[in-house]
């Protein structure tokens, strides 16, 4: 299943390395996060949150 | 951030910073209960009698293989090269690592040459050559196993 992050951020026209380099990270750990690998810290998810102008919900809760 | 004097070995990444707390942690972890299996072998069993210079030895090496476990788990964890997933930045990398192994090659035989001075005879001239070649091969093998690692795990994870 494709991730929402994964979705908003295709959405937003932004590679992996682009909103790595936005949000302070590495590209890897945007990998990692979109494939549920790695569990950002808050910060980071109100970092990616702004970079692709959504709100926590919309990116990370999986609620129905 | 946490404030603590181990920040300044760690990365800035998160994820980075977290898998290499967690590789220290479990060199802290390992060291410690391979002291207390030593402790408890000498008191029961084997009753070493060390000299000074076995007791400064074996004190060394507790924070060399804590080094060393973390640095081995960090080149086998693919985290250090982080944006390289083509065969073009792969390459470029590489030819980095070539570089930087043959900087550190040279800067330990100049180390070399310093603490041991000229060498006087055939086998000192031979060390003196052999061991920064040494050194820089296991250099560069290990960051190229590093890179490798890293390009498949930076592979996997691409958009």
């Amino acid at each position: 299943m494709v991730s929402k992050m994964k979705l908003a951020r295709v959405e937003a026209g932004l590679t992996q390395a682009q909103l790595a380099k936005q949000v302070n990270a590495t590209r890897q750990t945007i990998g990692l996060i979109e494939k549920r690998e790695y569990n950002p810290s808050l910060n980071l998810c109100i970092a990616i949150a702004k970079a692709l102008n959504k709100t926590l919900d919309d990116l990370f809760w999986e609620g129905d | 951030m946490i404030h603590s004097f181990l920040n300044v070995f760690l990365p800035e990444d998160e994820y980075k910073r977290l898998r290499v707390l967690y590789f220290m942690a479990e060199a802290a972890f390992l060291i410690g209960a391979l002291l207390m299996l030593g402790s408890a072998l000498n008191n029961y069993w084997l009753e070493w009698n060390f000299g000074a210079t076995e007791v400064t030895f074996i004190l060394m090496m507790v924070p060399m293989l804590m080094a060393g476990y973390t640095y081995f788990r960090y080149i086998f964890s693919g985290i250090e090269h982080t944006e390289v997933s083509n065969n073009q930045s792969y390459k470029k990398e590489r030819r980095v690592a070539g570089k930087r192994a043959l900087s550190v090659g040279v800067i330990f035989f100049i180390i070399l040459l310093i603490v041991k001075g000229i060498p006087s005879n055939y086998g000192e001239g031979i060390d003196l050559i052999a061991l920064p070649i040494v050194f820089m091969l296991l250099y560069f093998l290990f960051d190229l196993i590093s890179l490798k690692r890293s390009a498949k795990k930076n592979t996997d994870l691409e958009d």
